[in-house]
């Protein structure tokens, strides 16, 4: 039977015709990667357009919001502040993100497995998660220390959640034909398991590591803003303490990069490792 | 049976030399070698303002190393967490407003902490307002709006301050700003005035790009209370008085040292600080002379007495119950006298 893929082929016009079919095809995949650059780019313009027009217009006070320029300035004039510092964060936070990300899935899995455990422990987990965790901070560092074991707990405590949520949904939403499926051909519970739930489940959890990640760099902040004296929280806390604007702006600005860096090497592991995902929806 | 004899008296012998070494081993290591560095975490009042760097100024100048002490400085966040961090055991000396420390000591929120020196002879607590609010005595801030954090000594001691100064306090709305909030509240005139210590104003002058400040002090009103202490566990103070007492005379060395050179000071806490504002650093130090030193008194030094009136103070307006002493508060044995 012929795939998809060969019998659109097998439409096509042979010769030139099929050349330049091909060389539409690779211009239109140029200007989908260029327009995944191009037009971020362009938006951050607009934004930058509107923060200094907002500036001029309303006459806002430095103190309040700087102007763009004093934030480029800051990020040239002090690399080793923001970047060494945003190195201490970025570990920080794929730490909590890879140990959240462990013990959601494990948890996750349980849960999904057993009534009990669900029952047990689920609506503990509900609240828990709605404890603000800033108000765990100083405690963290009593029970810690200075070190980067608060932050990396913080971390932890705020990106599992999603991660348990998305395991359990996936896994109990495996079709049911497709356990009988398995069933019929004896396949123990792991093999069910390691081979239809828990494959079928990956996009939802891949959604919960999507929503975790900027989590955990939320978290690692979270925890330098209480105590260290490394991290872009630290400079953020200080820069704000001392009223400059511009070198807090510019510690989020580094923030920020990281969080989009972080966000799209997750969606760039699942379009790895998810091939059938694309092939399999629209 | 002729070896047995002259055997055991060999090994009597090479026993003894054994034993004699050891001991001699061991006297030398105490006369001749030092003994490992006390590592020690230190941490700040708040943060690393230039009000701060005194402890980077003994870093630096290698007074702690004179003292055999390896020091870890980490900023704080203020008397309550700081004071938590000691006792716990996570740092071993750390920076408390006097009061504060006697209020959470009173209050029976704290125990297992002492304190073993003063920073600052005078407190530096007070309100601050820009010139424009036209705040130049209490009575002015009678119909505006300030602005501090909730479990401050200075919001605290707000309605003892208003009594004695003779200040309506309903007059006055009092706005809850987490500390880091408070520069930005007046400087973009959200609020008239913010409670802030009289180090503040370098600071907020420079937020404020250039306008002048005016500052309102709580020792005006209330000369007995002191700034900020030193605070140590009970149980170093107790174990260890030696590194207690090691530890404050390097850090108060610090402490002089920067309130004589604050140019220097503020300079050295930069080369530590990826942040730290040197002009605004050493303004601050050059402020504070006047509040830690005192004429007649020992940097670091505490008069029993003063607690004894500030803990009388805090008991006439309720802040907390009778029955507090001055030895529930201060160690008497690891204090200079003042």
């Amino acid at each position: 039977m012929q795939t998809e893929s060969a019998a659109r082929r097998a439409e096509e016009p042979a010769g030139p015709g099929r050349r330049r079919a091909a060389g539409s095809a690779r211009r239109r995949g140029w200007a989908a990667a260029g327009s995944m650059v191009l037009l971020p780019l362009l938006g951050l313009a607009v934004g930058i357009g509107l923060w200094w027009g907002a500036k001029e217009v309303f006459d806002i006070q430095r103190i309040s919001l700087p102007y763009p320029l004093e934030v480029l300035t800051e990020l040239r004039d002090r690399p080793r502040a923001l970047w060494e510092n945003g190195r201490v964060t970025l570990w920080e936070s794929v730490a909590g993100f890879a140990l959240g990300s462990a013990t959601g899935l494990v948890l996750g899995t349980a849960i999904a497995h057993s009534r009990i455990i669900s029952q047990m422990t689920y609506p503990w987990l509900v609240a828990f998660n709605a404890i603000p965790k800033i108000a765990l901070a100083p405690l963290l560092v009593i029970w810690m220390g200075f070190g980067t074991q608060p932050k990396i707990a913080m971390a932890v405590l705020l990106c599992f959640f999603p991660v348990v949520l998305a395991t359990t949904s996936g896994l109990t939403s495996t079709p049911t034909e497709l356990v009988e499926l398995a069933r019929s051909l004896d396949a123990s519970r792991w093999q069910t398991f390691t081979k239809v739930r828990f494959p079928y489940a990956l996009p939802q959890v891949f959604v919960g590591f999507k929503l975790a990640m900027p989590l955990a760099v939320i978290g690692a902040v979270i925890g330098e803003f209480s105590a260290g004296q490394e991290g872009l929280g630290i400079i953020i806390k200080q820069a704000g303490g001392l009223g400059n604007t511009p070198l807090a702006f510019a510690a989020l600005a580094v923030l920020s990069l990281m969080g989009i860096g972080l966000y799209y090497a997750v969606v760039g592991v699942e379009w790895l490792l998810l091939p059938w995902v694309r092939a399999t929806t629209s | 049976m002729r070896r047995h004899p002259r055997f055991l008296t060999s090994l009597a012998v090479a026993v003894t030399l054994l034993v004699a070494s050891a001991c001699t081993g061991e006297d030398s290591n105490n006369g001749g070698e030092e003994s490992a560095p006390d590592d020690v975490v230190y941490i700040t009042a708040f943060g690393t303002f230039g009000r701060e760097a005194y402890a980077w100024v003994a870093l630096e100048k290698g007074y702690f190393e004179e003292s055999n002490i390896n020091v870890e400085i980490q900023p704080g966040t203020g008397t309550g967490d700081n004071i938590a961090l000691v006792a716990s055991g996570q740092a071993q000396f750390a920076v408390g407003d006097l009061t504060g420390v006697t209020l959470l000591r009173g209050q029976e929120a704290v125990e297992g902490i002492t304190v073993v020196g003063a920073i600052h002879q005078t407190a530096l607590i007070g309100f601050l307002s820009l010139a424009e609010t036209g705040i130049s005595s209490p009575q002015d801030l009678e119909g505006k709006s300030v602005a501090d954090s909730t479990g401050s000594v200075g919001r605290l001691l707000w309605p003892t301050y208003a009594e004695l100064a003779g200040i309506n306090p309903e007059s006055v709305e009092l706005v809850d700003a987490a500390p880091p909030d408070l520069p930005q509240l007046l400087a973009s005139g959200t609020v008239d005035a913010i409670g802030q210590f009289a180090v503040g104003v370098p600071l907020i002058e420079a937020a404020a790009q250039g306008q002048e400040a005016n500052f309102l002090a709580y020792s005006e009103f209330m000369s007995d209370l002191y700034g900020n202490s030193l605070v140590t566990s009970t149980e170093l103070a107790q174990n260890d008085p030696d590194l207690v007492e090691r530890f404050r005379d390097a850090l108060f060395r610090g402490l002089e040292y920067s309130i004589d050179n604050p140019q220097e000071a503020a300079e050295i806490l930069a080369t530590y600080v990826d942040t730290a504002n040197v002009e605004v650093a050493a303004a601050e130090l050059e402020i504070m002379e006047s509040y830690t030193r005192q004429a007649g008194t020992p940097v670091g030094a505490i008069d029993e007495v003063r607690i004894s009136q500030t803990i009388a103070l805090l008991e006439a307006t309720s802040a907390i119950p009778a029955g507090l002493t001055s030895e529930d508060v201060i160690s008497t044995r690891l204090t200079v006298s003042g």
